[in-house]
């Protein structure tokens, strides 16, 4: 009888230990990618096709055999566009699953959760407008559109070709547009400021007060709700003002063409890092998986796909688990897969290359 | 002149909405007595049943309209009948009843993310143009649509309250629901009816914002900020009172911004809400109850 209990528990002690070893070895062996995008609320029409492109690209790795014959994995997490959301997020994954990577989307959550990646010593490769996270975290990555210096280069053509006569700013009182203007002052600083809170859908009498600024352009910058509120309203009011904006891709959009007048979106310009998307063969993919697409869900499916294709670029150097040695190799990857053209990090900063466009009988043309 | 024209018209279309929504979250208050934040939620879900109606299913525009306003008002009956009457059964405080609001105002939300995504959408259906000229201003046939048919339905609500047995039976429940009780007046009724009409003007408010804005799953919540801060200044549970402060909330706002600096408009609206709560806290035509400091 105590020899029947000895085997039944030495069985069981072997199963347990089998199946932990069989976890641990499956938990060392496959490259994680921590995830926080807004998928639900404001910014969730970006962090869902954010999510699909990265999608995508996991596919396809994993289907060529993985990364040093090891698979990738995304863990990812909703952080509404939300700090709180973004840290508790963060969080779970740090101690739950421990990724070899985080990777966000926009500022907010991305100053959030950048102090306690940097604790933790992960590498963060973050989707936004600014670079003060990347001063601050020397784990950290930019990626996307630059307003300070995009601005810059938005204007210095703007100015070269006078575009305008008198420039004013109507935005949001956030980080990456106070940058925006850091960059315009660089090159005009006679500049009107007209800024109101992030979420705003009322800007009758802003742009009352830039027509009675005698303003002829206003720069812009923010989310699809703050493009067709300052189009519509403007069409509305008839004041002879032009708009200038970033990205062209997401400033002016089906909607958005619904809601203005021909005549206030010609000569808008602006400026972009990806704007063809729509007739490239990742669009092809993406929209055999997902359906029927916006130009923006390809635009934003492409930024997850390539974030995807240079951080398992850089994985190949690496062990799972090693974020040390990702954050270095990161630094270094030069040569992967690309949809949007970007050639890898500067000063940890993705470099992509900016054109300007001019909207002309509804479409963007390329100014320079 | 024009300037001041156009700064008063823009005051008057912020203060017509405003006062829509602030005017049904006050009915509900001056007789349920608790803040019932999911009526922004509602707001929200007219404008997406307006969306559902009209863009989706194709039905005509007026039908899509009546549609939106019943399905808005069955839907804050149902808030009550569903969560509201079983918290009160179990004599939940107003706090509890604030906290699920609360609650509801997020579930409804989040519904509408499930259902119609989180990206903006718009109506579509008055074509965008310049809008009309009148002594230098400009405002459109939407924006004199809005004005107008908020102040008829404001004087029709004000009527309503002052003629009708309805109306009369409501007031009386936000005096003394107990006294109104021993007189034959059944208190959950008047809820379930506070709650219908409440609803309605809320479906009203959110078609025509649809009409003015655009639409997205979080539009009622801003404006059920704005909403409460017009009923605190005109005097909570007070409805003409809060159609007022809802006015002059529009006139601060779009006044203020033309001399202090842009990005304050929102403060603006907060240092008059924090002014009243502190010196006027049963605002400017709210009811002085017994015991009140004043």
């Amino acid at each position: 009888m105590n020899k029947k209990i000895f085997l039944i528990s030495l069985g069981i002690a072997i199963l347990i230990i089998g199946f932990i070893f069989i976890f641990n070895f499956q938990k060392q062996n496959v490259y994680k990618i921590g995830v926080i995008a807004p998928l639900t609320g404001i910014g969730a029409n970006l962090g869902n096709p954010v999510i699909n492109g990265m999608n995508l690209a996991v596919e396809e790795i994993n289907a060529n055999g993985g990364i040093n014959n090891n698979p990738v994995k995304l863990l990812i997490q909703d952080g509404k566009l939300d700090g709180k959301a973004s840290i508790d997020a963060v969080n779970y994954l740090l101690n739950v699953e421990d990724p070899d990577i985080f990777t966000t989307l926009f500022h907010l959550p991305a100053q959030s959760i950048s102090p306690i990646l940097k604790e933790a010593k992960k590498p963060l490769v973050y989707e936004a407008f600014t670079r003060s996270i990347v001063e601050d975290n020397p784990y950290a990555f930019k990626a996307h559109f630059d307003s300070l210096t995009g601005c810059e280069k938005l204007i210095k053509y703007a100015k070269e070709n006078n575009k305008y006569d008198k420039l004013g700013i109507l935005m949001a009182k956030v980080e990456y547009n106070e940058l925006c203007l850091q960059g315009i002052k660089k090159i005009e600083s006679d500049v009107e400021e007209y800024w109101y809170t992030f979420g705003e859908t009322d800007f009758k009498t802003l742009l009352l007060k830039a027509k009675e600024d005698k303003i002829d352009t206003l720069v812009t910058l923010g989310l699809d709700f703050e493009y067709l509120g300052i189009f519509k309203q403007l069409t509305e009011l008839g004041y002879p003002i032009s708009i200038i904006c970033a990205t062209a891709s997401e400033c002016i959009f089906p909607k958005v063409i619904e809601v203005t007048s021909p005549e206030l979106l010609d000569n808008t310009l602006a400026i972009d890092f990806v704007l063809n998307i729509d007739e490239t063969e990742f669009a092809e993919e993406y929209s055999k998986k997902y359906g029927d697409s916006s130009f923006t869900d390809y635009v934003y499916g492409a930024i997850g796909y390539e974030e995807v294709m240079y951080i398992t670029e850089a994985m190949k150097n690496c062990e799972p688990g090693d974020s040390i040695c990702l954050t270095e190799s990161l630094k270094n990857v030069y040569s992967y897969k690309t949809v949007i053209n970007s050639k890898g990090f500067e000063d940890r900063v993705l470099q992509l290359t900016t054109d300007i466009y001019e909207f002309e009988n509804g479409e963007w043309r390329l100014a320079e | 002149m024009s300037v001041v024209l156009q700064l008063l018209i823009n005051s008057l279309i912020a203060g017509a909405i405003y006062a829509l929504v602030a005017s049904g979250f006050s009915l509900i208050y001056a007789t349920s007595k608790f803040i019932h934040f999911a009526h922004g939620a509602t707001i929200a879900f007219s404008a997406y049943f307006l969306y559902f109606f009209f863009s989706m299913v194709g039905l005509n525009f007026g039908f899509s309209v009546i549609l939106a306003i019943i399905f808005a008002a069955l839907l804050g009956f149902l808030m009550n009948i569903i969560v509201f009457k079983q918290l009160r059964k179990r004599k939940a405080s107003g706090i509890i009843l604030l906290i699920a609001s609360f609650a509801l105002m997020i579930l409804l939300e989040s519904l509408i993310l499930l259902f119609f995504g989180a990206d903006v959408k718009t109506i579509g259906y008055i074509k965008v143009v310049k809008g009309l000229e009148f002594l230098g201003a400009i405002i459109t046939p939407l924006q004199i649509f809005i004005i107008i048919s908020s102040f008829i339905l404001l004087c029709l609500l004000f009527l309503f309250m002052k003629k009708t047995k309805m109306g009369k039976a409501m007031r009386a429940v936000s005096d003394n629901k107990d006294v109104a009780e021993i007189v034959g007046i059944s208190s959950e009724r008047i809820y379930n009816w506070a709650f219908i009409i409440g609803s309605a003007i809320a479906g009203i408010a959110g078609i025509l914002i649809s009409l003015e804005q655009n639409l997205s799953p979080t539009m009622g919540t801003g404006l059920m900020i704005k909403g409460f801060t017009g009923a605190i200044i005109g005097g909570i549970g007070s409805v003409p009172g809060a159609i007022l402060g809802s006015f002059l909330l529009g006139l601060a706002e779009n006044f203020g911004i033309w001399f202090l600096p842009s990005g304050y408009k929102d403060a603006i609206a907060f240092v008059l809400l924090f002014l009243f709560l502190l010196f006027r806290p049963n605002g400017i035509l709210g009811i002085k109850k017994k015991g009140d400091k004043q």
